[in-house]
């Protein structure tokens, strides 16, 4: 019997003979696709050695891969552009528009044969790799903890990893096609329907990208972590990319599964966007680059945004290391002038609005007065922007809470030298006492104070052209970094970042500095007993950090457990005595351990161990600060803890137990032998 | 059977259609004529859903036609540009129309392509033009429609070919009262079929009517009194002259008179030459333009 048209169902979605033909015609290219991912997935599984064949499984199925994450944007902008390319040609349209179905159904029907042609591949790929798994589905009721779990030796993939996949796959695809779709629908022609998709697709994280680029250049104390995480959630490639290529390893539980909703309903959402529009496009402007007036608007205003950015970027890069000294990257320092960025942003404005403007009008004669009109729109829109992205209108620089409204604060001092760790660069400290937040807010108010002498750019000794300078010379760093966070009662919180000079604690802010450093919350956060655990010491041995080569260990410590801990009570209790003078960076160590410790469990609270958490222990790098947390039961971390003669009653300790004078020649040992090798390598 | 009333249609500001009227009655031929820019591939195109007015109503048997499935499962419309069909064969084609409307004859669509002598097989990419265009004829009547809308369809056809369509054009119209509307620059070929003639200038129907109607009482004469000059002083004010072309010491006139007042003329005026030719659709079309600027030429 043949199909009955849509004629007899007004509100029929799709019409099942323009979808067979879409797949009678398109076919050859969701075939391609399958026989790349078969060719990347199962066939690699099938040459692949036994012990190497689990590492395959898990890249593919982490969409690590890079076929496997190629394939996630390539086959659903082609299997968005191939079914509605009939209108972007007048001929095409023409019969199409012709043909007995209406517009929404015509939608309808491409819309489902390009789902088709995108789902296809990864569907046949799925099939294809089911051999290669675990039968059961046991890893869904043991989801992981963490990413780390994924390289676990002992974890072979099974049916429920491939359906995590497969639902990462479809919404990212469906999200990649749906934005594609909708790119389609504004343009009028195949080229300007590709470079449209490449845009939307990447249009919130662009813009997310430069606002907080922005913001964090010119508005000093902005936090980058505010955005932490943030860019993922603006494109599921994205979020792939960020979270280690699979949406629901990284959010186990509840929140993988909200995720995936989002992302589809936006998706759904941006279809049925699509389909309202294309209702509204006119024949007539088949073939012309952009189908509504509007639109072009919109697209120019767009691209001109992106230019404007980039311009000012790129000349900031170009030019601010030798005009202000801030490296590329880098955080402007407080007043200075941005012209550079202002130059750059025009620049790079009025080229990218002209260049759009031809490639819209399909013409070079753009230099017209309707021309200038469009960028007066724009320069008034983006000096609204940069106004409000560069110019503190709101107060936010100024800004500190009084201390009786906030609930808690914590501090984060990255690379400040003081007494008694070394080389920590990150140290936690949780206030939740009104004297103390107070002495936390003072601190703040000094930083802000001095910012115009002391204020540097955040980023400078971590940025990768300065890695030259994370040698044993440049210790201690030339900066330090302080995070600042409130939590206000009944209210929202604040968060702030701050870099300043490594002098600034121990000169102009020794006192703002001296007095958050002897609160009772500081010495607290800081004991060994919230550091590491007494329970969780494991080894406790004499060292030298002087050393060209890293510390050197000495054969001398402490090695029974019973020692170790109270030793360590030992070491709190003289460091909670300390005043801020004992604790100076320049005063003389008397000696200094290496205290090895238990890594505390993933499931810890991370704030309250180590004080690492784990966004920045990577901007440290690895061995510096390891990952405060693990699953593996004989992860171990170090401290390097110094202490000084005001350790009277460790020092005691020592003396008690036969340990002291050992130490002190054993230290003087590897003092020499410091200064032999420095006299050696120079 | 096709009914339009104010119709206004602009491109970017641009008005192409205004004030536009046309009536097509179901069962004939229409054939629309006009010069390059005139209209007419919107006109058609607005009657086959394909364009949207910006005012006006285009109504076929009292339904409008814009977003309508049901109408346009009646419709046929043959554009003047065939590039969609490029990589399709005939049978894919016909495949793919055959599962979207109902009213699909095979046999007919395989008789035509027989008549064509059509490779069913190869791509219309790989026809010439006239060939594609058959090709798409024949996709077009095996609908079985009740209205086809053809845009320029027999242009570029031979003799042999543009004959065939013809023929299977009124056996659709004979056998089954098919309304046709067609456009075309072939006038002497148009006054051989249709029926009714619309005639569209600048965005407006400035003469339309049957055919036949339409030359009734309308005349051309050749006229000559002797020698050059010999021509008497209002010679011809007894006359409705449409057009008149002076040719050494013949002048040849389109008049709309009745037989009486052109015998009147005779007896009172007594020309040595007064000839009555028979009047082409080219010469009423340049009537109805009113004049002899080289638009109008160019097209006759």
């Amino acid at each position: 019997m043949r199909s009955k048209t849509s004629y007899e169902y007004p509100l029929r979605i799709c019409s099942a003979p323009i979808v067979r033909e879409n797949l009678r015609r398109f076919w050859p290219a969701p075939l391609v696709g399958a026989f790349l991912y078969l060719a990347a997935g199962p066939f690699m599984l099938l040459l692949a050695e036994d012990g190497m064949r689990q590492n395959h499984l898990r890249t593919f199925l982490m969409n690590f891969h890079p076929v496997f994450a190629c394939m996630l944007v390539v086959s659903p902008l082609i299997a968005a552009i191939l079914p509605f390319r009939h209108m972007h040609s007048k001929g095409a349209s023409a019969v199409m528009r012709a043909l007995p179905v209406t517009k929404g159904t015509m939608f309808g029907s491409d819309y489902l044969s390009g789902l088709i042609l995108a789902f296809a591949p990864i569907f046949l790929v799925a099939l294809g790799t089911l051999p290669f798994l675990e039968p059961g589905f046991a890893h869904f009721a043991a989801c992981p903890a963490d990413v780390n779990l994924y390289f676990d030796p002992a974890w072979y993939p099974d049916f429920s990893d491939l359906i995590l996949w497969l639902a990462d796959s479809v919404v990212t695809v469906l999200f990649v096609f749906s934005v594609a779709v909708f790119a389609g629908v504004i343009a009028g022609n195949t080229a300007m329907h590709l470079l449209l998709a490449g845009l939307l697709n990447c249009i919130a994280g662009i813009i997310f990208a430069v606002t907080f680029g922005i913001v964090n250049r010119f508005f000093y104390g902005f936090s980058p972590d505010v955005g932490a995480g943030m860019e993922s959630f603006l494109h599921p490639l994205a979020f792939l990319m960020t979270y280690g290529g699979s949406v629901n390893m990284a959010f186990p539980g509840k929140l993988d599964a909200l995720i995936l909703v989002v992302y589809a309903a936006t998706a759904i959402i941006v279809s049925v966007g699509a389909c309202i529009l294309c209702r509204a496009v006119k024949a007539e402007r088949a073939g012309d680059p952009v189908v509504f007036r509007g639109a072009a608007y919109i697209v120019t205003f767009l691209v001109t945004f992106v230019g404007m950015s980039a311009g000012g970027f790129l000349f900031c890069d170009m030019l601010e290391e030798s005009q202000v000294g801030v490296a590329p990257g880098g955080v402007w320092p407080p007043g200075a002038v941005p012209v550079n960025f202002y130059v750059g942003a025009f620049l790079g404005a009025a080229i990218s609005l002209l260049l759009t403007t031809m490639v819209l009008r399909r013409t070079f004669k753009v230099f017209n007065a309707r021309t200038l009109k469009d960028f007066g729109c724009f320069a008034l829109v983006a000096a609204v922007f940069l106004t409000l992205a560069t110019t503190d209108v709101t107060g936010f620089e100024r800004r500190i809470p009084d201390a009786r409204e906030i609930k808690s604060a914590t501090a984060e001092l990255i690379s400040v030298n003081v007494f008694p760790y070394q080389w920590n660069f990150v140290q936690t400290v949780l206030l939740t006492d009104r004297e103390d937040i107070a002495a936390l807010t003072a601190l703040h108010r000094d930083i802000l104070d001095k910012a115009d002498a002391y204020g540097v750019a955040r980023t400078e000794p971590y940025a990768s052209d300065r890695d030259a300078q994370l040698d044993a010379d440049s210790f201690p760093f030339p900066t330090n970094d302080f995070y600042i966070q409130y939590e206000k009662i009944g209210g929202f919180g604040l968060r702030r970042s701050y870099t300043v000079e490594a002098s600034y604690p121990l000169t102009v802010g020794a006192d703002a500095f001296g007095r958050f450093a002897e609160t009772r919350a500081y010495k607290q956060s800081l004991s060994l007993a919230n550091m590491a655990g007494y329970e969780n010491l494991t080894e406790l041995t004499l060292c030298h950090i002087e050393s060209q080569f890293g510390p050197v260990l000495s054969q001398s410590g402490i090695s029974d457990k019973n020692g170790m801990i109270e030793f360590a009570k030992c070491l709190d209790a003289d460091f909670e005595t300390l005043d801020f003078d004992d604790m100076k960076g320049d005063n003389q160590a008397l000696m200094t351990f290496l205290i090895e410790y238990r890594a505390p469990k993933a499931e810890t609270d991370e704030s309250m161990r180590g004080g690492v958490s784990q966004v920045r222990a990577t901007r440290f790098g690895q061995a510096i600060a390891p990952n405060p947390v693990s699953n593996d039961p004989d992860a171990r971390l170090t401290l390097l803890y110094s202490i000084t003669d005001k350790y009277e009653r460790s020092v005691a300790w020592l003396k008690e137990r036969g340990y002291y004078d050992g130490m002190i020649k054993a230290t003087a040992e590897l003092v020499r032998e410091a200064e032999a090798e420095a006299q050696i390598y120079g | 059977m096709i009914d339009i009333r104010k119709l206004h249609k602009s491109f970017d500001g641009v008005p192409a259609l205004n004030n536009f009227e046309m009536k097509v009655r179901g069962g004939s031929i229409y054939g629309l004529v006009g010069t390059n820019g005139a209209g007419k591939t919107t006109v058609l195109q607005l009657i086959g859903g394909i364009l949207k007015a910006d005012d006006g109503k285009v109504l076929v048997d009292g339904r409008p036609v814009y977003e309508n499935a049901a109408v346009k499962e009646k419709l046929a419309f043959v554009p003047d540009d065939l590039s969609f069909f490029s990589p399709y064969t005939l049978r894919d084609a016909g495949r793919f129309f055959s599962e979207l409307y109902r009213d699909w004859d095979g046999k007919l669509f395989d008789a035509i392509i027989e008549q064509f002598q059509l490779d069913r097989k190869r791509r219309l990419s790989k026809f010439s033009k006239g060939m594609r265009k058959q090709a798409v004829f024949a996709l077009a009547l095996a609908r079985t429609p009740a209205c086809l809308i053809l845009d320029e369809p027999i242009d570029g056809l031979d003799p042999s070919a543009r004959k065939t369509v013809w023929k299977y054009i009124v056996d659709a119209v004979a056998d089954r009262g098919m309304t046709t509307l067609i456009s075309s620059h072939n006038l002497r070929e148009m006054e051989g079929f249709c029926d009714s003639i619309g005639v569209i200038h600048r965005g407006r129907m400035i003469l339309e009517g049957d055919l036949h109607a339409l030359t009734t009482g309308m005349h051309k004469l050749q006229v000559s009194f002797g020698q050059s000059g010999a021509r008497p002083e209002g010679a011809y004010d007894a006359l409705h002259v449409m057009h008149m072309e002076t040719g050494g010491s013949v002048d040849s006139l389109i008049v709309q008179n009745d037989e009486a007042a052109l015998e009147r003329f005779r007896k009172e005026k007594k020309p040595l030459i007064c000839d009555r030719l028979p009047l082409t659709l080219e010469e009423l079309f340049l009537c109805a333009l009113g004049g002899e600027n080289d638009e109008i030429k160019d097209v006759l």
